[in-house]
This record gives structure tokens, sequence and C-alpha cells, in this order.
């Protein structure tokens, strides 16, 4: 999980100093990449820290949580494009996502699944 | 079969009926992205108007995530996503039968779209608790991801199809829709019973009034959603702003804007095999 937020912080700057289409075109491929990954990644951990009862509540609880952030998110990029424009939204997008990636880590890597194989951490 | 590499949803019947229920569901519910907002604007209705009936297929998650995710957990899953689906089939004919016959208000779109958004919340949880059954514990992140690509490919392919079924009438676009949810119901009929095993009586059951907190409880899940609330929000502000920026910035449009956005979906398809290496490798 930590890998996937670090690897999106690459294609978000690139999209915010690339100059032509052909260059953001490179960088948007691979921004679309890291979103897929760093979706799975978070469904997939969760669905093994879950308890089996919980799975389908834990999953939809998790996916409502993703979709406000995207909306929120949607509304704060357009806030960040009109003050600082697109490029400007790309670089402050870049910089959440490295800080989230180091503020994670050592939260993300106390959980990490290696000792969890095959079964789950209760809810509480 | 321990010696099987490919992806745990491919090789089971019941993860293949899986993976076209998901598809097919999610190419009905991208499609209905572009129809709704779509007829609002052909019936005169205002951006903001139109805005509210993208939306508005989002608000079904937050008034039924919590019912419709115990029920995923606590019923049938085949049945429960057979009538999900079904409700969707009538809900998509209705809505066809209505725009065949002249303009509907702008209100019947909007319900039909809070209607067609209350029918993927209980796929969707029904998708999750099947998962956990024919997924073994330790392949369920490459399980999750083929899941996922099934639903980017119907999702983000979704308006796509719909762009060329509204050149054939509203009518018939929304037919369409009705027949990728009978496609999508079809399929969860092919699984089998295993998908309907029930949790034991004994498992820990949340209660419906803690909601979404357990998601916080503990110190582990607490730091997944705390870090993929961060994510979301970030993702959010990247999607959105990639069309502004292609088209006001670089001047990019028509078949060129449609090559970069199709080129990022396409990217999206390396997902799974990408997890499916790093989790044999790595911990999560």
């Amino acid at each position: 999980m930590v890998l996937a937020c670090a690897a999106y912080v690459v294609p978000a700057a690139a999209m915010a100093v690339i100059p032509g289409v052909l260059g953001t075109a490179l960088a948007y491929a691979p921004l679309m990449l890291a979103n897929a990954v760093c979706a799975a990644t978070l469904m997939g951990a969760r669905a093994r820290r879950v308890p089996q009862s919980m799975q389908a509540l834990a999953g939809v609880a998790g996916r409502t949580l993703v979709m406000a952030g995207l909306a929120a998110g949607a509304a704060l990029g357009g806030v960040a494009a009109d003050l600082l424009g697109p490029r400007g939204a790309y670089a402050v997008v870049a910089i959440v996502l490295a800080l989230t990636a180091v503020a994670a880590r050592p939260a993300l890597l106390r959980a990490r699944d290696r000792r969890l194989r095959g079964r789950a951490i209760p809810a509480n | 079969m321990k010696n099987d590499r490919r992806n745990p949803l491919l090789r089971s019947r019941d993860g293949r009926a899986l993976l076209i229920t998901q598809a097919a569901h999610a190419l009905a519910q991208g499609m209905m992205t572009v129809i709704i907002p779509w007829l609002i604007l052909e019936q005169g209705g205002s951006l903001s108007q139109a805005a509210l009936g993208f939306a508005i297929t989002f608000v079904p998650f937050l008034l039924l995530a919590v019912p419709a995710g115990i029920a995923g957990d606590r019923l049938a899953r085949r049945p429960m996503m057979g009538a999900a689906l079904t409700t969707g089939v009538v809900i998509a004919a209705t809505l066809a039968l209505v725009l065949g016959a002249g303009n509907p208000g702008l209100w019947v779109l909007y319900a039909g779209a809070f209607l067609i958004g209350a029918v993927r919340v209980f796929v969707d949880a029904a998708m999750f608790g099947a998962l956990a059954v024919i997924a073994p514990r330790d392949e369920i992140m490459p399980a999750q991801a083929a899941l996922a690509q099934a639903f980017n490919l119907g999702y983000f392919g979704g308006p796509a199809v719909a762009g060329l079924a509204l050149v054939l009438g509203a009518g018939n676009a929304m037919w369409m829709v009705a027949g990728a949810l009978v496609l999508a119901a079809v399929g969860a009929t092919t699984a089998s019973a295993r998908l309907d095993v029930r949790v034991a009586s004994d498992a820990p059951r949340p209660r419906v009034r803690r909601g979404l907190a357990f998601l916080f409880l503990s110190r582990n899940l607490r730091a997944l959603t705390i870090t993929g609330i961060c994510w979301s929000v970030a993702s959010g502000a990247a999607i959105s702003l990639a069309v502004p920026h292609l088209r006001n910035d670089l001047h990019v449009t028509g078949a060129a804007l449609a090559a970069v956005l199709g080129a990022g979906v396409a990217c999206m398809m390396l997902a799974t095999p990408i997890i499916t290496r790093l989790d044999r490798r790595h911990a999560d």
C-alpha cells in the first residue's frame, strides 16, 4: 500500500511539470494505473484484516468512504486549480500523496500481512 | 491445482461468474453516469442539474451501505444479487418505456438514477461477501484486483457505449442498460451454491447502529482506512483535473482527448498482473 501510494507520486508530479500533449499522455496512463493499484490493494488489504462474518460490510463501508473521498477530492481539486492552475493542483496532489505514504508507513508496516496470512484480526 | 498460476477467480466457475456479473453490472452503472446527465441537458436542464443527476447515483451508498453490507454478510448472495439485479432490470425497462413515450420530468430521471444507484449498493455488498467465500485468504489480494479490473472495464467502458447508444435514442440506450443488467443477473445465476455459504452463528456480528465506525476501531484497520481516505481525496482531485488540464491548458479535444483517456483506462488493466506479482513477493 505504501509502495502504491509512493508510486502514485511520480505520475502526479509528472502531470505538474511535463509540457506538451505527448508527455502528459505518458504521465496520465501510469497515473490511472497507480490509481487502480492503490484501489485494489486497499480493498485486498482490508479484506485480509476483517473477519469472514464482516467482509461485505467492510467492503461496502470502505467503498462508501472512498467515494466520499473522491467527491471531496474532486471539489478540492477544483478549488486548487482555480487558485494555482491545474499544474499547481497536480503538484499539491503529489505532495499530499508523498506525505500520505511517509505518514502511513510506520502504521502500515506494523499491520503488514505476512504474519496475518490465513487468519483475520478481530475488528475490535 | 496448486501449480495453477492463474488468478484465483479464473480457476473456478464461481469466480468466472462473479467476473461476468461484475463487468456487466459495472457496464450498466457506467452507462447511467452518461445517460442521465445527457437526458437532463436534452430536456433543457442546467449544468448543475445534470451534475446532480450524476451525483445522485452515489447517494444510496451513504444511506444504504450499512444495511446492505450486513445483508451481504448474513443473506445468501446469489438470491441477493439476483433480486437486486432483477430490480435494476425492472427500473431500467420502466425508464426505457417512459422515455419511449415522451419526455419525462427531471424528477423521474433523478428517481431512476437513485434507484439504479441503490441496486449497486446491494450488488456490491453481495459481491464482497461472495468474493470472501470463493478466494482463499492468502489469495484475496489478486482476486480483489481481478474483480476491480472487471469493474473498471465496465464502468469506464460504459460511458463510451452509452455515447454510441444515445445516437440510437434515449429509450434504446436505457434498453441497453437493462440488457447489461440481465447479463449480470444471468452471470450470477450460473454460480454455484457455494456463494450462499452462511457465516457461522458464533461469528462476530456488527450492529447497524455502529455503522462504519468499526473501520476505525482496530489499529490495523484504522491505519488502512485513514490511508485510503487520504489516497481517495488525492485521487479524486487527480482524476477530475485531467480533462480540464488537457482541454484548457494543452488544447486537446475530440479524438485526441478520447485517445489519452482511453490509454489511461487501458493502462489500468495492467493492475491485476502487477498486484499478483507484488503480492507473491511483498507484504501488503
